[in-house]
């Protein structure tokens, strides 16, 4: 092995070999705690993610997980070595503080240091979305937390194993604070410690069979190939300057919306994005302010999103993109003791429909139209008793899709996107497990008509969910964003429809509810979420027309709307519509919106 | 004289496998597209004219004749099945569409969204509604299903797919639905979820019952034609259906549940490698490989069992919902396309040069390397001997690709880059080995790698040394394998009932009342297809996992009855097997969902023949030398005919052995052994 490092091509083979067996230790942890926690949150929504990092905190692996843990996981590391000068073998540290790098304090980052012959080398990290923290109130999102007291158990890098065994206090204390602490939480932290270590030991294991000069070695090729591949990425690329704002509701001290403000600076020739969010309101008096970690996130994976996939998220890579952040802005870094529970999701899917948004408006094939926002009544906290279990208490966040994809150059919305921060990645709870899990019924969740936004490449419509207790009232906590400020579309697109949440009564009436709020929902009533659309991406008029006629068969789109927004007529025919050409071309045409037209050609499958 | 047959029906070949007391016959004739009768017949003539008997008397004395279809895997991906609708609870039209979410790469957006296995349009709600806990929540609407029942009739519907809510904890809305089907519709198929696959999760019994629906007539009206034409000739049994749990079923009781069929072909790979491993080495821990031309396979048999799987797919997007056999595929095969990306880093795969244009070396057009260039570069592969000599390919070609594509940018010589597009692949193989054992608690160490493919033997013994392996099985040849699978696999039908309770306050009735059911299905079974009392066995598992917790691990059971003792030791296994699966495991109580019988009839013992000596020299001679790389050293190798070694024939790395379907490379510090069953044997 030692000659062999000399020649420049077992040096590639290395790269390519460590870096698969690298990837596989995410891979592996992210699989066991899948399968293996408790709450639906992590095992089935799958809101976690799994990363190893270098000692000091520079980001070197992580999985496939949701995009508002990418690039960011490494401040958490970063904060912990500073706080600590005897980290050892055999620790577990614990960090929900987003004032000590983390997202959001209802996620917990587990995070163990790998050792080699006594030198610290790695992190081995997992960072999960827990079913309750211990707030307030029965939810893990306290919209009206303006501050860390309003929040519930801040940890800010604290030691929570030592030498592989649970340090007690710290366990008990978890435990006595949060709710289910022992039948939910401690299952929910055992597997992410399981995942952890196995992490720990198999990286340890990679560095016994190769030694440690090749791994310190492949450190550096692993780096270097990000930022070359990144370089590579920007350098095709338009040098361009671009700004964008996209708007957010209503919120406590932004009685008007609030809008989010990016800039965009691409260098092709430099490889290099600079991108500036410093220019953005003050932090509001409740929870929805971001924080470094989740403001971060969100230009990141806005970027990846454009560029190949291919490109490793590591150290190297986001070397190449300079963020400019203020401090004390409602995005950007808070100021202690600011409200940040919701630092992942609303704020958050603003912040990153802005950076599609300047990119979009770039142009070139990059960046999308904009995509839902928030987390209303389809990702709500429940909360409540289930008479079929003596009254045992029940809380956790339930997770069914949203739709709202963005129109993307070529395609049209995600179905299941939900929102950009978790960009489809969070799987969709089953209706069957959560109603065996609690005593909730659920009345309807189908596809919303006529909510996407038309486009060339029309976003994904909005759903609609309706459901409610079955014989006890339940507590119901959620986020809506889409309420006033439609997801916009970009490059001619227009926008998806509003969102709206209703409560409907043991009458069958419909009552308007706040669109950020927790209602208690008494057995006979339901809540009904009906969820905004995705933007759309180019023309409407310029999308195919068959395809304009098999959403028209399938209810995405109403006849009407096929002519008004698309410019598609249909004639109703025996077994259902048929495109009437003449009809089509000349409103098509009649616009005189262009010279000739540019509409997209080619049959979709009939389904 | 009893004789055992196998037929396999591909694209290009059909091929018939024939074991009888005294020999073991395999033939190949062309496939007759669209005309199943003459190809069947011609390979069926084949057969008897090689052993020299008439098709009569052949058929007179055979007493199995397996056969595994494509015929609705292939109907699926091709979109070519009947035009279905789907009846679902009023509120839920989109299960099918929405999936259970989750998207693969999350970065990347140049993919569209996939339409959902039964159009939307043809889907249609019913008022309706169970509870959990099976209760009527909403009485079934009957004048809703007239409604959706008026209008299946109007659209150019021909099978009917019904999953409703919770209908496999109370089916009787849709055994209403069924009948009323039965009485306005007689013509069109339908299928029932409760009845095709009662478990939990709305997503997966709906899409496993639609894709039912949707194959029924085709795989009904096929399998009765492929038995007419045995019956025309005289053969009067029923033939057997390879199925996806790595059973076979006779025709007339997989019609009734054609989703079985679906993807079954593979499942006979580990069935084989087990059998063959169980008979060469008395070993029963297996890890069965194929390694082909574009992909590789890999399957798990752990005692004797095969691992079983509820998260396969069709295709890439419609999940088959039932628990099938698992294996697991990746895109690495003898001819995955080899390339270099801006970081100087290598990527092997998934894009496949096929067999046209295939690998550069043999010269149809094919100009990008692959893995097989690389193995021909490293002297692995011969110029002159290549499939026994049957075709051409060029070195040069080899290397021109080679050098343009990976040498250069690398900047290295030829053979360093061959050396590592081969090193890659190894990796890659590996990780997708490890996906399917390590990552779920298994430790390859004590298992047997068998298999085949075309490109296995180049590969397989570097594979098992980066999984600690030391024992490899190479059957003659992977063809002949997938038919022993058939020949010897057993009669299986799984049935599964949801039933609800907890290991600390345990439903002694529920459960007992439940494998009861259980064990009436079996019986039944066993009955319908007149298996005798002492050949029958009945394997059962709980589906169980901690309060709380979402996925389920399945426990076999001690016994088939429930008393204190074997609650007792079902716990103890769950905490075992929680334990080996996810590395911890708690005191809790065990919460248990489902049960299911694994009923089994074992129909004939091993087919696998001792090979006859052949006529051949006492020791094994090499019939040429080759300059070959291993870890970047040359080394000069000795390369074999297969065909000419015999049992006592004894070689040890580095070697090559060829053979008219494949070569087989023996690095340094591994040796080779031919074995009695005509398999090799390579220890490390």
């Amino acid at each position: 092995m030692e000659t062999d490092r000399e020649t420049p091509a077992i040096d590639e083979y290395l790269l390519t070999v460590l870096s698969k067996k690298f990837e596989s230790v995410t891979r592996d942890m992210t699989h066991s705690l899948l399968r293996s926690a408790r709450s639906g949150v992590i095992s089935v929504a799958r809101d976690f993610s799994s990363a190893i990092t270098l000692y000091d905190g520079r980001q070197f692996m992580i999985d496939e997980g949701i995009p508002v843990h990418v690039g960011n996981i490494g401040l958490v590391p970063e904060h912990t070595i500073d706080c600590f000068d005897d980290v050892a073998e055999g620790d577990c540290f614990l960090t929900n503080s987003p004032f000590y790098g983390n997202s959001h304090h209802a996620d917990f980052t587990l995070h163990a240091p790998v050792f080699h012959d006594g030198e610290p080398l790695f992190w081995s990290i997992n960072r999960a979305h827990q079913a309750d923290v211990g707030a307030p109130e029965p939810s893990t999102y306290l919209p009206e937390g303006a501050e860390v007291y309003d929040e519930g158990l801040h940890f800010p890098s604290v030691r929570i194993q030592e030498d592989y065994e649970d340090r007690d206090d710290i366990v008990r204390m978890c435990k006595q604070n949060i709710r289910l602490g022992e039948q939910q939480w401690y299952g929910d932290y055992r597997a992410q410690v399981a995942a952890v270590r196995s992490g720990e030991r198999t990286i340890q294991e990679i560095i016994d069979e190769y030694g440690i000069d090749v791994i310190t070695e492949f450190i550096d090729a692993w780096l270097s190939y990000g930022e070359t591949m990144m370089r590579a990425e920007i350098s095709e690329l338009p040098s361009a300057e671009s700004e964008y704002t996209s708007y957010h509701d209503p919120l406590p001290g932004a009685p008007d919306g609030v809008p989010i403000t990016v800039s965009f600076e691409i260098d092709a020739d430099a490889e290099r994005i600079d991108v500036d969010i410093s220019d953005n309101i003050d932090t509001l008096p409740c929870g929805f302010n971001l924080c470094e970690a989740t403001s971060v996130a969100a230009i990141y994976s806005g970027i990846f999103n454009s560029i190949d996939s291919k490109v490793p998220h590591n150290h190297g890579s986001l070397g190449r993109i300079h963020v400019e952040m203020g401090e004390g802005n409602v995005v950007g870094k808070p100021e202690y003791p600011t409200g940040t529970s919701v630092a992942t999701t609303n704020i958050c899917d603003a912040l990153f429909n802005a950076v599609h948004g300047a990119l979009g408006k770039i142009g070139s094939n990059i960046g999308c139209a904009e995509g839902n926002v928030g987390m209303g009544a389809y990702g709500a906290s429940i909360a409540g008793t289930d008479f079929r279990r003596d009254g045992a208490e029940y809380v956790n966040q339930i997770l069914f899709t949203s739709g709202g994809g963005p129109g993307v150059p070529g395609h049209d919305g995600w179905l299941t996107y939900g929102s950009p921060d978790a960009g489809g990645v969070l799987r969709r709870d089953s209706i069957e497990i959560d109603e065996m899990k609690h005593p909730i019924l659920f009345e309807r969740n189908e596809v919303r008509q006529d909510t996407e936004g038309p486009g060339q490449w029309r976003g994904s419509p909005g759903i609609v969910i309706e459901y409610g207790p079955r014989e006890d009232p339940m507590t119901i906590t959620y986020l809506s964003g889409g309420t006033e400020f439609r997801p916009q579309g970009i490059r001619g697109g227009k926008p998806g429809a509003l969102e709206t949440t209703e409560k409907r009564t043991e009458a069958g009436d419909l009552v308007e509810l706040s669109p950020i709020g927790t209602e208690t929902i008494a057995p006979g009533e339901t809540i009904v979420g009906r969820k905004s659309g995705g933007g759309g991406y180019g023309d409407p008029y310029d999308r195919n027309r068959h395809s304009v006629l098999k959403d028209v068969r399938r209810d995405i789109v109403s006849v009407t709307r096929a002519r008004e927004e698309y410019g598609v007529v249909l004639v109703e025919t025996e077994d259902g519509y048929a495109i009437d050409s003449d009809a089509t071309n000349d409103r098509r045409g009649r616009t005189n919106r262009r010279d000739a037209t540019s509409e997209t050609e080619g049959e979709p499958d009939d389904n | 004289m009893t004789t055992n047959v196998s037929i396999d029906i591909g694209g290009t070949f059909t091929d018939l496998y024939l074991v009888s007391d005294a020999e073991t016959i395999s033939t190949k004739v062309p496939t007759t597209e669209g005309d199943l009768s003459t190809g069947l017949m011609n390979v069926i003539e084949s057969a008897a004219a090689a052993k020299g008997i008439s098709v009569e008397s052949l058929l007179d004395s055979t007493v199995r004749i397996v056969h595994g279809t494509t015929v609705a895997t292939n109907a699926i991906i091709e979109d070519d099945t009947a035009t279905t609708a789907l009846i679902c609870t009023n509120g839920f039209r989109d299960i099918l569409w929405f999936r259970e979410g989750g998207k693969q790469n999350p970065y990347d957006w140049d993919v569209d969204y996939p339409d959902p296995y039964v159009p939307r349009s043809l889907t249609f709600g019913v008022d309706e509604r169970m509870t959990a806990e099976g209760t009527v929540r909403r009485d079934l609407d009957e004048d809703s299903v007239h409604e959706v029942v008026a209008e299946i009739e109007r659209r150019d519907v021909s099978a009917v797919a019904v999953s409703l809510l919770w209908a496999q904890v109370n089916p009787e809305h849709e055994r209403r639905i069924g009948e009323i089907l039965d009485e306005r519709l007689p013509e069109v198929e339908y299928s029932l979820s409760h009845q095709v696959n009662p478990v939990i999760r709305e997503y997966r019994r709906t899409s496993s019952t639609a894709i039912d629906a949707s194959i029924q007539s085709l795989v009904g009206d096929y399998l009765s034609k492929f038995q007419s034409i045995l019956e025309r000739r005289g053969y009067e049994r029923s033939p057997l259906i390879v199925t996806a749990n790595g059973g076979v079923m006779p025709v007339e009781e997989v019609i009734q549940v054609p989703i079985w069929t679906v993807d079954s072909g593979p499942t006979m790979l580990p069935v084989a490698a087990n059998e063959y491993v169980q008979y060469t080495l008395d070993r029963a821990n297996v890890i069965a490989l194929d390694m082909g031309g574009t992909s590789f396979d890999v399957s798990v048999v752990s005692e004797g069992k095969v691992s079983r799987t509820r998260d396969a797919t069709v295709g890439e997007d419609y999940a088959l919902g039932i628990e099938k056999t698992e294996i697991t595929s990746v895109g690495s095969g003898g001819g995955s396309i080899a390339t270099v990306d801006d970081g100087n880093r290598i990527h092997v795969g998934p894009e496949s040069a096929g067999a046209v244009p295939g690998p550069a070396c043999y010269l149809r057009g094919g100009k990008r390397p692959t893995v097989t260039d690389a193995a021909l570069v490293l002297g692995y592969l011969s110029e002159d001997h290549f499939l026994g000599g049957k075709m051409d390919i060029s070195e040069a070609a080899a290397r021109e690709a080679i050098d343009e594509h990976v040498a250069a940018p690398l900047g290295t010589d030829t053979v360093d880059a061959a050396q590592v597009i081969y090193s890659t692949t190894i990796q890659d193989v590996t990780n997708s080995i490890k996906d399917v054992t390590i990552s779920n608690g298994i430790d390859p160490r004590e298992y047997v790698i068998a298999g085949g493919g075309g490109a296995l033997g180049m590969h397989v013994v570097p594979i098992a040394e980066a999984m600690g392996i030391n024992d490899i099985i190479l059957p003659p040849n992977a063809g002949v394998m997938s038919a022993v699978g058939g020949i010897v696999s057993d009669l299986v039908r799984d049935f599964s009932i949801s039933a609800h309770t907890r290991s600390d306050e345990f439903d002694y009735d529920l459960v007992t009342d439940t494998l009861e059911e259980l064990r009436r299905k079996s019986q039944r079974f066993f009955e319908r297809n007149a298996i005798p009392d002492e050949k029958r066995s009945v394997n059962y598992y709980g589906e169980g996992r901690y309060p709380n917790q979402v996925w389920e691990l399945h426990v076999q059971l001690p016994e088939d009855t429930i008393t204190e003792d074997s609650v007792a030791s079902i716990v103890d296994r769950f905490h075992a097997l929680h334990e080996d699966t996810y590395g911890f495991s708690t005191d809790e109580p065990i919460e248990f969902l489902a049960w299911r019988a694994e009923a089994r009839s074992r129909l004939e013992t091993s087919s696998i023949r001792s090979r006859s000596e052949n006529d051949v020299p006492d020791e094994p001679v090499p019939y040429e030398t080759r300059t070959a790389y291993f870890e970047g050293e040359p080394y000069e190798v000795d390369a074999y005919e297969g065909p000419l070694l015999n049992v006592d024939h004894s070689i040890s790395g580095p070697a090559i052995v060829d053979t008219s379907t494949t070569t087989i490379v023996v690095p340094p510090s591994s040796d080779l052994e031919p074995t009695q069953t005509g398999a090799l044997h390579i220890s490390r």
